[in-house]
């Protein structure tokens, strides 16, 4: 985190919007790429975005000057995320006759066409979130744990077998 | 696994995404909004439920304290000046 993000969210914290801004600047585009990866639909993405920062705002004041402005950020993108997809599985149970149990519904959030494309949209939800934030946003374990709310050796385990089973989809030696 | 960053990268936006920033404060804006007419919401229910419970009483000392002393336009007129000091006093807190 540089100086002058500190700055900005102090002052964001004391009630500055404009602050805020700068840090929306900061990090938008970061957030906005691990989401659409996650999503795969760019719309539903910047819309969880817009959600998480408008959510960030309001929560800015309770965080911890110890904590990183990052992950912090990007477990209120995840958790957004997870609570867009409770909803549309809902509305998919509901609608679908033949679904009889959450792991049979496939959720219609990728229509992708590389092959990278497929085999990330192939991975379960939290393996697919810890393989963009350390392999991708190059995001340690340990912030990857905090942001997924899940135990580090979790998420260790969710990269390594993501990464292996990404390589195996592609054809490639991991 | 450079792929995974390059794929990552490869659906960044732009860095300045004016109207993003834009959407963003609006969101902000809308939910702030939301927040206080909630707020206000509660508190004229607040207020309401108040008023029905202290009824009898309110009524007892207008009756027995208040009436003989002041009339009904009086108490309308300080009813209606204590409702906009309240007002403005709400007014000058958001600000």
């Amino acid at each position: 985190m540089s100086d002058s993000e500190g700055v900005w969210i102090s002052q964001a914290q004391a009630g500055s919007a404009e602050a805020f801004g700068r840090l929306v600047r900061l990090h938008q585009q970061a957030l906005r790429a691990f989401l659409r990866r996650l999503c795969g639909n760019h719309a539903e993405a910047d819309d969880l975005a817009q959600e998480s920062f408008a959510l960030a705002w309001e929560k800015i004041a309770r965080l911890d000057a110890t904590r990183d402005f990052r992950p912090w950020l990007f477990g209120i993108g995840w958790r957004k995320y997870r609570e867009r997809r409770r909803g549309l599985r809902r509305l998919l149970m509901r609608e679908s006759r033949y679904a009889n149990d959450q792991d049979s519904i496939v959720l219609p959030d990728l229509a992708l066409s590389l092959d990278l494309k497929d085999a990330v949209g192939k991975l379960p939800p939290d393996q697919r979130a810890a393989v963009l934030l350390c392999l991708g946003l190059e995001f340690t374990h340990a912030q990857a744990a905090e942001i997924l709310a899940l135990p580090l050796g979790t998420v260790k385990s969710h990269v390594t077998r993501g990464r292996d089973r990404l390589a195996a989809l592609l054809g490639e030696s991991p | 696994m450079n792929r995974i960053q390059d794929f990552v990268e490869s659906a960044a936006p732009v860095a300045d995404d004016i109207d993003f920033e834009w959407r963003v404060m609006q969101r902000m804006e809308q939910r702030r909004f939301r927040r206080t007419m909630l707020e206000n919401g509660l508190i004229a229910l607040a207020a309401a439920v108040a008023l029905i419970g202290a009824a009898p009483m309110l009524s007892m000392v207008w009756r027995e304290s208040l009436a003989p002393v002041i009339g009904n336009g009086m108490l309308i007129g300080t009813l209606v000046a204590v409702v906009y000091t309240a007002q403005q006093i709400l007014r000058l807190q958001e600000t």
